[in-house]
């Protein structure tokens, strides 16, 4: 084994430099700190408030800034506004950054901050976020008020999503007359082609479905920053046993998500890194009470949830690299009831479906995406045959995640999969995009795709937002827990974990937040 | 100039084999994407063809043509190299096999040969993943590697990391093919070696070498043209197979990526310009074969030996 | 009836005559192929009795077995032989199935194109003239264009069409339409060459003296005279159909997970094969690559013993 790791290495060395040389002279293009990365999918936009995803959060610190930021560690950190007052329980004063520039080289203001928020509650994905603030009250070109209607605590929060956007850029009409500002879900809008922030990086190429090619700007305003990658190309990789095959054979710097399946072996191998943290991404099932008056039923919810062997799945499919789940808060988040476990118990589910008069069962059609979460059409191809021992046949399509959402939000599927990370790391945001009533207007349960609805779960949510005791509020969203586990609103599956693939000498653990979202640009490369 | 009737007759029958596929892929889209077709007719869409305009893609929104001919290099440079390890080592290794068909390195050509036809290419290609980038490190998993820029025409041919993409999509590609050139060699040569002419010229002493080439390759550039005519549609079948699990970013795999994501348009795109290219290539056969064969050019009539590849 | 006895060649007299069967004992590569081959068929048949599992019931499967190796290797379960794949189905039960499956669909395209491609050949062998002509070109038409090609296009296109669950409802059948739709004009082009060769021979002349029709002459003395060459082209073909399903299913156009065959199976398993788990692609692969190996021998032996040069030496 020696002799050949020597042999392979001095070859990988010699080819490399060879490499390098050869590309640097005839494209110009290779540099020491370029990043080559690839992802189960891209993005279907640039705009960052086209779709709710962590995909699409993750590209949004790359070309955009928020206000304030999440730090590795969990706290808040000023971005474009380094510092920030609150001056009542309604109002939180933030003062912007004077020199900082849009990519079309206008200048930030406060009316950048008031546009982009205004065009951010306009969102249907984002609406329910932005939702608790009324408004932003430009004091001056660099100070700004954001206000919200009841008090609300969780204000800063909820400005780490806000990124600001060139309101002059976006002004006016694009070729198609169509206003440039607009947001279209799963559109071709100007915004979701043409981006003007204020980030780290600038869009050299973008070719959807193949690769983004992203480029340092060169007088980005954060010069504290130690990263040194001036070059990023993100691919997409669908197929993960590909995806990690690139990374081993070096064609790669940086994947993500890495198959549990592959996670001893990149870690075993020298010169390659595996990044691992306990996540807080829900993945669960939406049981569509619409479209199935099965559904409706109870005993039949329960049946199902008792049916499914999540712990199965996770200690198998996941191989241990998830946490089973019974509820949707995970452990560590106030709503957390620990008492709250995986109930898989195939008698009683046999019991409740002949309870239910459905002992002979029945069909229920099913989507999942096969790009999109760790294993998620393997989790689904599970169920199909965990849902067979209680008779009830599934018909499972799975699709890549640019179909899949516009399939989900057209609901008409029985059972749909759904992950789901807290926007606000608190466990209401849970409540209030996946349970609450649907509503339009205020974009509460934009992803309730079970069309659950209980006006105590409603009302539950909604005085949590402004109880400004912590363990009331812990109390109360414990309760909302409680309520959904009797009520078998969803079917939890587990938790899952974060895992990043890189070659050494990047460390994305320094850089990677709770969220799962990489700062790359503080991202330092060290030669090896 | 005897030939040129028969290649008027060719790109008669392929416009008419284009026409059909024009109208078949508007069926085909109305099918996927019937609210595409409500607004455009089967005449409209035709003269937009005629028009150079095939829609545009669903996914990436941007024109078909415009998005084909972007991954067509990819598929182009897999095609070429392919075909010249094809080339390169059928003729030597069936020339050796028909001449000395009793010796040992022969009969385990042969060996080799029906191996070849019985190895379904994903698992050749599997194993070569599995082998040479996970286990070795020896070559890289997937892509084309670093490429260099002729205008919009991307070629990976200059620079080493292409050439190393390159190795095992070609390898494994060519393994499909190159069995089957290589019997055909040989069962023609063995022919063409028990033949009055080159019993003939073995008795007045002419070179051995003089023979084979003289005669031998002569005689079985014609069927190896017949053959490669008749081969290139398996070709492209097998790039869909060998883009897809290499991720080779050519026009195969963007068609399978087509089909999963169900972007009509570009589906209907991709099948009229294959249509087109298989017109190109079978002129061009044509003219190769008139090319070789000056005297008697009747086209390529696949005859029972160029029997389909029975893989 | 006497005319035929003139020649040679006729495949079933040469069964009677024990000459095959004595050909076959001699070439030991294409004996134990042979044995092989029908192992496999016997296996394919006794599948629904013989395989421990029934793969396409889900009630049997649990996800708590998943991923176990075969019986040499360490970890194994007694009650799983060659192991379970990622979703805890049996491996040897889909192999079963899967085998099953391939001949299964090898069987009935090849059945489809023989029908279609003599018949189209006898007919213009018959007809002569136009009708000829035009399934002659039309057979040079479709042989421009690869088989495999087509299938993948129509059944890509299909199951884009269809949607994937009402598509894998149908894929057996539509395996079976498409392959055995495509593949036609070898048979139609030997047929009618041989017709041509052996319009002009003695016993034709001779059955014709005796008075019997040109139909009846077709089908009794000339389609049992070129049968050998059909034969050989049709047992080559059930390895190509098999093939062209195997990577059909590989791509996801094929055969659903739910009813396994063995390329899909090989496409299922080809991501576990980077961690070592190199059963659940690779047992499949070698069951597929021993099915086609097995096939293109006995057809290679076949070849060489009905080709009529190879008359004059017999064992």
């Amino acid at each position: 084994m020696n002799s050949i790791g020597h042999h392979e290495f001095s070859y990988r060395k010699w080819s490399h430099t060879l490499l390098l040389t050869l590309s640097c002279l005839i494209t110009g293009l290779a540099s020491a700190n370029s990043l080559r990365i690839a992802y189960d999918a891209d993005p279907v936009s640039l705009d960052p408030y086209e779709q709710l995803s962590g995909g699409s959060m993750q590209q949004a610190h790359l070309l955009y800034d928020p206000l304030v930021r999440w730090t590795t560690d969990h706290q808040l950190e000023g971005r474009l506004a380094p510092s920030w007052q609150r001056l009542d329980n309604r109002t939180v004063r933030f003062n912007l950054r004077h020199d900082v520039k849009f990519i079309s080289g206008n200048a930030l203001t406060a009316l950048d901050v008031k546009w982009s928020l205004q065009r951010a509650k306009t969102s249907a994905d984002f609406k329910a976020i932005f939702q608790p603030i009324s408004h932003a009250r430009v004091i001056d070109a660099h100070t700004v008020d954001l206000i919200t209607d009841k008090p609300y605590a969780l204000l800063e929060n909820i400005a780490t999503q806000l990124f600001i956007m060139d309101s002059l850029f976006y002004q006016g009409f694009d070729e198609q007359q169509k206003a440039k500002d607009a947001i279209e879900n799963h559109g071709h809008s100007y915004a979701s082609m043409h981006a003007s922030g204020t980030g780290p990086f600038v869009v050299i190429k973008r070719q959807q479905g193949v690769e983004i090619q992203l480029k340092r700007q060169a007088d980005y305003w954060d010069h504290a920053s130690k990263g040194n990658v001036s070059q990023i190309s993100i691919i997409p990789i669908h197929d993960s046993a590909t995806r990690s095959a690139a990374l081993l054979a070096g064609d790669l710097d940086l994947i993500a998500p890495v198959p549990p399946i592959d996670h001893y072996r990149i870690d075993k191998e020298t010169g390659m890194h595996l990044f691992t943290r306990a996540g807080a991404r829900l993945i669960s099932l939406q049981m569509n009470q619409q479209s199935r008056p099965e559904l409706r039923d109870l005993r039949v919810r329960q049946a199902i949830i008792h049916a499914i062997n999540n712990k199965g799945i996770a200690s198998k499919i996941m191989r241990g690299f998830a946490t089973p789940a019974g509820q949707q808060s995970p452990p560590g988040y106030v709503g957390h009831l620990p008492k709250l476990i995986p109930r898989f118990n195939l008698e009683l589910a046999k019991k409740l479906m002949s309870q239910a008069g459905y002992s002979k069962g029945f069909r229920l059609s099913m989507i999942a995406p096969n790009n999109r979460y760790v294993n998620d059409a393997k989790i689904a191809q599970a169920v199909v045959i965990m849902l067979a021992k209680i008779n009830i046949e599934v018909d499972l399509v799975t699709m890549p995640k640019a179909q899949y959402w516009q399939k989900y939000d057209q609901g008409g599927t029985d059972l749909m999969m759904l992950g789901w990370h807290s926007d606000t790391e608190d466990s209401a945001n849970f409540s209030e995009l996946l349970v609450m009533c649907r509503n339009e207007i205020s974009g509460y349960g934009r992803y309730n795709g079970g069309h659950y609805c209980n006006p105590e779960v409603d009302r539950l949510v909604s005085a949590s937002a402004q109880q400004t005791d912590p363990k009331k509020r812990a109390q109360m969203l414990q309760q909302v827990e409680q309520i959904l586990y009797h009520d078998a609103a969803f079917v939890p599956l587990h938790w899952q974990h974060l895992a990043w693939g890189s070659r050494s000498g990047l460390d994305i653990g320094n850089v990677l937040t709770v969220m799962n979202v990489p700062y790359l640009a503080d991202l330092v490369i060290n030669q090896p | 100039m005897i030939y040129l009737p028969q290649i008027t007759r060719r790109i008669l029958t392929g416009s008419i084999t284009i026409i059909l596929a024009a109208c078949v892929s508007y069926w085909v889209l109305s099918l996927i994407t019937p609210s595409h077709t409500a607004t455009l007719s089967l005449g409209q869409y035709l003269n937009n063809l005629l028009h150079a305009d095939f829609g545009r893609s669903q996914f990436y929104n941007l024109p078909n043509l415009h998005v084909i001919l972007e991954k067509l290099p990819a598929t182009f440079e897999l095609v070429i190299i392919t075909s010249l390890i094809v080339a390169l080592f059928a003729l030597p290794l069936g020339l050796y096999s028909a001449i000395a068909p009793r010796q040992k390195l022969a009969r385990g050509i042969m060996a080799f040969s029906l191996l070849g036809i019985s190895l379904p290419v994903f698992l050749t290609g599997s194993l070569m993943v599995y082998l040479f980038a996970v286990e070795l490190n020896w070559l890289p998993a997937f892509g084309r590697g670093d490429l260099v820029w002729f205008g919009s025409w991307s070629s990976g041919l200059f620079t080493v990391s292409g050439w190393q993409h390159m190795v095992m999509p070609a390898t494994a590609l060519s393994l499909t093919l190159l069995p089957l050139f290589l019997r055909l060699i040989r069962a023609e040569l063995i022919q063409v070696m028990h033949s009055n002419p080159v019993r003939l010229a073995q008795a007045m002493g002419i070179a051995p070498w003089r023979i084979w080439l003289r005669y031998g390759l002569r005689n079985a550039t014609l069927p190896m043209i017949t053959m490669a005519s008749l081969q290139f549609g398996t070709l492209m079948a097998y790039t869909l197979v060998v883009e897809t699990l290499f991720q080779w970013p050519g026009v195969g795999s963007l068609f399978m990526q087509g089909i999963i994501r169900g972007d009509g348009t570009l589906i209907a795109a991709y099948l009229v310009l294959v249509s087109i290219m298989f017109l190109l290539f079978n002129s061009l056969t044509d003219l190769a074969y008139g090319l070789f064969n000056p005297h008697l050019a009747p086209g390529p009539q696949p005859t029972q030996k160029t029997q389909q590849h029975p893989l | 009836m006497n005319a035929a006895k003139y020649h040679g060649h006729h495949v079933w007299r040469r069964f009677r005559r024990q000459q095959l069967w004595r050909q076959l004992k001699a070439n030991k590569t294409a004996f134990v192929s042979a044995i092989v081959l029908l192992s496999l068929g016997i296996l394919a048949l006794l599948t629904p009795w013989i395989s421990p599992f029934d793969p396409t019931n889900m009630q049997q499967q649990n996800i708590m077995d998943a991923e176990l190796p075969p019986f040499w290797q360490q970890g194994h379960d007694h009650r799983f032989l060659l192991g379970t794949d990622g979703l805890g189905r049996d491996l040897l039960s889909s192999i079963l199935y899967g085998l099953k499956n391939s001949l299964w669909i090898g069987f009935w395209a090849v059945l489809l194109q023989f029908t279609l491609g003599t018949s189209l050949g006898l007919c213009a062998g018959y007809f002569g003239g136009w009708a000829e002509r035009l399934i002659m070109s039309l057979a040079d038409f479709q042989l421009t264009f690869s088989s495999l090609m087509l299938a993948i296009l129509t059944l890509a296109i299909t199951r884009a069409a269809m949607g994937a669950h009402d598509y894998h409802m149908w894929s057996p059948w539509l395996l079976v339409l498409v392959l055995g739709l495509a593949d036609w004009p070898q048979y139609a082009r030997t047929l009618r060459a041989s017709v041509l060769a052996e319009k002009h021979k003695d016993y034709i002349a001779a059955a014709h003296v005796l008075g019997y029709r040109s139909k009846h002459i077709m089908v009794f003395h000339i389609l049992p005279n070129t049968l050998s060459p059909l034969l050989v082209i049709a047992t080559l073909q059930i390895a190509h159909v098999i093939l062209a399903e195997a990577a059909l299913s590989f791509l996801d156009i094929g055969m659903p997970y739910a009813n396994p065959s063995l390329g899909g199976l090989m496409g299922a398993g080809f991501e576990y094969m980077f961690s070592g788990i190199w059963w659940i692609a690779l047992l499949p692969g070698l069951a597929l690559l021993t099915l086609l190996l097995s096939i293109n021998l006995v057809a290679d032996w076949l070849r060489d013993a009905l080709d009529p040069k190879n008359l004059g030496h017999r064992p």
